[in-house]
């Protein structure tokens, strides 16, 4: 059984957030839902700032607060590692959402369909959606995943349930990596069997010293971090999001 | 009679609880794959719930219940 | 329905006035504005509340709805422990109290599930899939199946029990369809001795098993905020006999209200005479003092040496945006504190001050949820999300006055329909 993680590279990223636009596109989030989300920080008083970028995406913890806490559970543990989300079990609660100390899941406040950045059921796009919201829908969401056979790509997310990111498992189960790891224009982010010796992520935490977030917290994330230092106290974002829905 | 039937309600009851709550409900425990997730017989919860209902219909039981005597 | 004269009080039971009807359309009305209210969220989304995601939303997930349940849980904690622990250690001069605290904590366990069913964004499927699939690892079991399954059905349970004397009492003093039901609740009761002792033997044992039901319950809603290390704030071993304590001190603030309430629409001055506002006021007193106690304990050790994000969290209620919320709440506390203290120093007690009281702690109580909901989320973020904020809407405060509207009916058509005071014994010289 594969044992998936993720490393990302923080000398490479550059905070340009191709990653967040590729998630976007590849599981059609609504407004303001970010599941793979890049801050952007600065450190020090201006002019002696020192800026850098942290993508965050769903952290897969091997602990997860997430898959402890769902009453029903919706939100559970694959044994290849990835922490799915069964939107056809869920009933939005939000439990996941305030146990988790990372801040990844994103609840569905209304219909993900009012919630697009236009409206694409407007008359003046119909030629042009053929009547799709939104135009760039991807039809593996809907489809039924993993040995339990629940739908845990994004399909089936409506109003009142909650989503964060798969690691595309629509794609991860066909052999290809997330959507965000593939986009990277400076192969920043890198995924694999952390159980391979051989793959890219095993040979990238041997090589370089890596740490987790919120390590101290128990979790055991999945997604370590190479080339760079956690957040400290003094590190804020340039500019929070404004995004609400 | 009456005093089986209350004592075997709230034995039965609590036995209902605690096989429901550790042998047919979700295991407990760090999370390592979806069984953790999913309840090992489905409406465990439902039964644990009866559990609880049981011992306190006892009481009702107890009081409610004609002894073989007074009748 | 014909109504016999009596030798016995009827307590407002039969008795309908101009009042009770204004009092029951005001009500009403405002179960009609929850209901609006919740079609809108149901029809739109929690978009239409002041709820937004935890992280890069900046906003709080967990609001209002949660804060009440919390509050409308803690409240049923002391109906049924005050009519415990009148029974188990025979605390006869609160026995005229037993009653409407019974039918206090069935009707705030009621509430409290009606607000996690007005909370979660898909309620029928909670409905359907929470007795299939509940897990025991997660905390919401415990709020699930012991606090609004168990512990109601307890509830219920005691209630009927007790009330089986005085339905009795009721069936022989009317006729037609009340009858019937008076009938089926009194399930053949005859006063005898034999059957008293076997209601006392019955209720002795049920409060001595509700007792440790209770703590359970209320501990697992603390436990849904303790365990989790991810929210700076809520992760402490305190929360669950914080909750235990505060729950305490609501419900029988509460009470007393109520029983002052009682006794002035009913005029009953005998029997809710000044002894049971003094034994309510001195255990609200006890309660408020440990109570504080919690709080000075949890602020010395948040600013003596916390984390930077639990830092974070405090100084947000301390001097931040929840600051005015904190130090009313705090201030209605010291205040009961100040009131029911000069009472049991200078001995002397009055029920106005008393319910004062009452109310003040449960204005402090709601404060004191809300500020263990909410400051966490918005403010107590692990990663550098930035301060978020939280301002519930119409739409929430209106299901909310809707559930104290409902609240408020149910108590009023039960004391319509059933004594609200236990109807005394011959022997204790009823009028």
């Amino acid at each position: 059984m594969a044992r998936y993680g993720m490393v990302i590279d923080l000398d490479r990223c550059t905070g340009c957030r191709a990653c967040m636009e590729a998630c976007k596109v590849e599981n059609n989030t609504p407004e303001a839902t970010f599941w793979m989300y890049v801050f952007r920080f600065e450190e020090g008083q201006f002019p002696n700032t020192h800026q850098w970028y942290l993508p965050r995406p769903c952290m897969h913890c091997d602990n997860a607060p997430c898959v402890k806490v769902c009453p029903v559970g919706a939100r559970f543990k694959r044994e290849d590692g990835l922490v799915a989300t069964d939107t056809d079990r869920c009933i939005g609660c939000r439990y996941c959402e305030v146990a988790c100390p990372y801040g990844v899941n994103y609840f569905n406040w209304k219909s993900p369909k009012k919630a697009y950045y236009l409206d694409w059921n407007d008359p003046d796009l119909q030629p042009v959606t053929n009547g799709d919201s939104p135009p760039y829908r991807n039809p593996d969401l809907d489809g039924r995943y993993g040995p339990e056979g629940r739908r845990t790509a994004g399909g089936g997310h409506a109003k009142g349930v909650i989503e964060k990111c798969t690691f595309c498992v629509h794609r991860v189960e066909r052999g290809l990596k997330p959507a965000c790891v593939v986009n990277c224009p400076l192969f920043a982010l890198h995924f694999g069997d952390l159980d391979d010796p051989e793959s890219e992520v095993s040979q990238l935490l041997r090589r370089k010293p890596h740490f987790r977030l919120l390590e101290e917290v128990g979790t055991r994330p999945r997604v370590y971090y190479t080339g760079g230092n956690p957040p400290v106290a003094a590190t804020r974002q340039i500019e929070p999001v404004k995004g609400r829905v | 009679m009456r005093r089986v039937l209350t004592l075997g309600l709230v034995v039965g009851g609590f036995v209902v609880q605690a096989v429901s709550y550790l042998l047919l409900a979700a295991p407990l425990g760090i999370p390592t794959s979806e069984a953790f997730s999913n309840p090992r017989v489905p409406f465990a919860a439902a039964f644990f719930v009866l559990g609880v209902v049981m011992v306190f219909t006892a009481a009702l039981v107890y009081e409610l219940l004609p002894d073989e005597r007074s009748r | 329905m014909a109504v016999k004269p009596l030798t016995l009080p009827w307590y407002g039971v039969g008795r309908w006035s101009g009042g009770w009807y204004a009092a029951a359309a005001l009500a009403l009305a405002l179960v009609a504005l929850g209901a609006v209210a919740y079609s809108l969220q149901l029809s739109q989304g929690e978009v239409v509340t002041g709820l937004r995601n935890v992280g890069t939303m900046r906003g709080a997930t967990w609001g209002l709805y949660v804060a009440f349940l919390v509050y409308f849980v803690g409240v049923s904690f002391a109906g049924i422990s005050t009519a415990a622990l009148i029974r188990l250690l025979d605390l006869r001069p609160l026995r005229a109290v037993a009653r409407m605290a019974e039918v206090l904590t069935v009707i705030a366990l009621l509430l409290g599930a009606l607000s996690v069913i007005a909370d979660v964004g898909r309620p029928l499927r909670a409905l359907v899939y929470l007795p299939t699939y509940a897990r025991p690892m997660s905390p919401f079991f415990g709020t699930f199946t012991l606090v609004i399954a168990g512990y109601l059905y307890a509830s219920l349970v005691y209630l009927y029990l007790d009330g089986r004397r005085d339905a009795a009492l009721c069936a022989q003093r009317t006729s037609g369809r009340l009858a019937r039901f008076y009938r089926l609740w009194a399930a053949g009761f005859r006063d005898t001795a034999e059957a008293r002792r076997r209601h006392e033997r019955t209720t002795f044992w049920l409060s001595l098993a509700i007792l440790p039901l209770l703590v359970t319950a209320h501990s697992t809603l603390g436990v849904v905020f303790g365990l989790q290390g991810g929210r700076p704030g809520w992760h402490s071993a305190l929360q669950a006999p914080g909750f235990v304590v505060l729950a305490g001190i609501s419900g029988v603030g509460h009470l007393i209200v109520l029983a002052a309430l009682v006794r002035w629409l009913l005029d009953e001055r005998e029997r809710l005479d000044l002894t049971v506002f003094r034994w309510l006021g001195n255990i609200l007193l006890v309660l408020t003092l440990v109570y504080l106690y919690f709080t000075v304990v949890e602020l010395l050790t948040a600013t003596y040496a916390a984390d930077e994000h639990e830092t974070r969290v405090t100084m947000a209620v301390l001097t931040g945006p929840y600051a005015p919320v904190f130090w009313v709440s705090a201030g209605a506390l010291v205040a009961a504190v100040a009131l029911l203290g000069r009472q049991f120093l200078t001995g002397r007690y009055g029920v106005g001050l008393t319910a004062l009281a009452g109310v003040l702690v449960n204005a402090a109580a709601v404060g004191k949820r809300y500020l263990i909901v909410v400051p966490s989320q918005t403010h107590g973020t692990l990663l550098p999300y930035g301060d978020g904020a939280y301002l519930p809407t119409w739409v929430e405060l209106a299901v909310i006055a809707g559930l104290l509207g409902l609240g408020a009916f149910l108590f009023m058509v039960f004391m319509k329909v059933f004594p609200i005071i236990e109807v005394p014994e011959p022997s204790e010289g009823g009028r």
